[in-house]
């Protein structure tokens, strides 16, 4: 009886942080160990532009431009991360949407039937005021499958330096 | 990252001393100079102006949040300043604006810019915070209160 991985398919939360970028590396280093394909989804957070629009913090001007500028970020993180892999020959696939960023990751999740969902560390303090956006809270606790989040950022590239 | 990362007691001011909008915005601007992450005052202050031009960032019931993106700023710089008195800032209530959160955000990190204006938003959603802030003694009351919220 062959034995099944626990780990076949990751998905990897990446929300333009350095904590993603830690994440990934453990990923990576995850991917190397298991043979668990990896895909990297970034979420352009369209729901938060809007929320800023309502409170008319933003007008319509500034929303088209963030949401170029979280495009743009986005790409750069997802190109950053794919190298990252590269480097250690590990496939990733990426993937950029626009939504309500929780959703979209858990719906992810479920298309890819990812067994594992990897996240940067979340902030160590929420206040209630942070409900307004925390959408690494929202993910983690709704999150259908094993949720990883991933921390200490010195060790993990420790880790990920070590792999071949 | 939370407003009291950014902010300080240097960039707070409990009692504005003008009363007219554009030299409220330039009293502000000189507020957030005491960050020393602005390079180019006058780029900035055009800035600021350009897009209260497009619309009002007074955004009733009292509060004000005056910003811009901008190059001209090594990062995100946040002041806050109250005016007991009130100014009239073109608000979309017509109400005079007691609480100014003033952010400037470089082009650069899109994503940390939205992080810290939905911060403000959050925050700004209590009245009865927003009004303790407007009561403050001290910049060291405000920013103990801003910490104290988010914690």
């Amino acid at each position: 009886m062959s034995i099944v991985g626990p780990v076949k398919h990751m998905l990897l939360y990446v929300d333009g942080s350095d904590e993603c970028i830690t994440a990934a590396q453990y990923a990576i280093a995850l991917a190397k160990q298991t043979g668990a394909e990896i895909t990297a989804l970034y979420v352009v957070n369209v729901s938060l532009l809007e929320e800023l629009v309502k409170a008319r913090i933003f007008i319509k001007i500034e929303e088209m431009d963030y949401q170029q500028d979280l495009e743009q970020d986005g790409k750069r993180y997802l190109n950053y991360i794919k190298e990252l892999a590269a480097k250690k020959d590990v496939t990733i696939r990426t993937e950029l949407v626009k939504g309500v960023v929780n959703k979209e990751v858990l719906k992810k999740a479920g298309e890819l039937n990812a067994d594992l969902l990897v996240m940067g560390e979340l902030e160590q303090v929420l206040s209630r005021t942070d409900t307004f956006h925390n959408e690494s809270e929202l993910i983690f606790r709704k999150a259908g499958c094993s949720v990883l989040i991933v921390k200490n950022a010195d060790y993990t590239e420790r880790i990920y330096d070590t792999i071949n | 990252m939370r407003l009291s990362d950014i902010l300080s007691e240097s960039l707070i001011r409990i009692s504005l001393r003008n009363q007219n909008k554009t030299a409220v915005i330039e009293e502000l601007l000189d507020l957030a100079s005491a960050s020393g992450k602005i390079k180019n005052r006058n780029a900035v202050l055009q800035a600021v102006l350009e897009r209260e031009n497009l619309m009002s960032t007074g955004l009733g019931k009292g509060i004000a949040l005056p910003h811009a993106k901008t190059d001209d700023v090594d990062s995100l710089v946040l002041a806050v300043a109250v005016s007991r008195e009130g100014i009239d800032f073109n608000s979309t209530d017509g109400q005079l604006s007691h609480l100014f959160f003033f952010l400037l955000a470089p082009k650069k990190d899109a994503a940390l810019n939205l992080q810290v204006l939905a911060k403000i938003a959050g925050l700004t959603n209590s009245p009865e915070f927003c009004q303790s802030l407007i009561n403050a003694g001290s910049a060291k009351e405000v920013l103990d209160l801003i910490r104290e919220e988010e914690n």
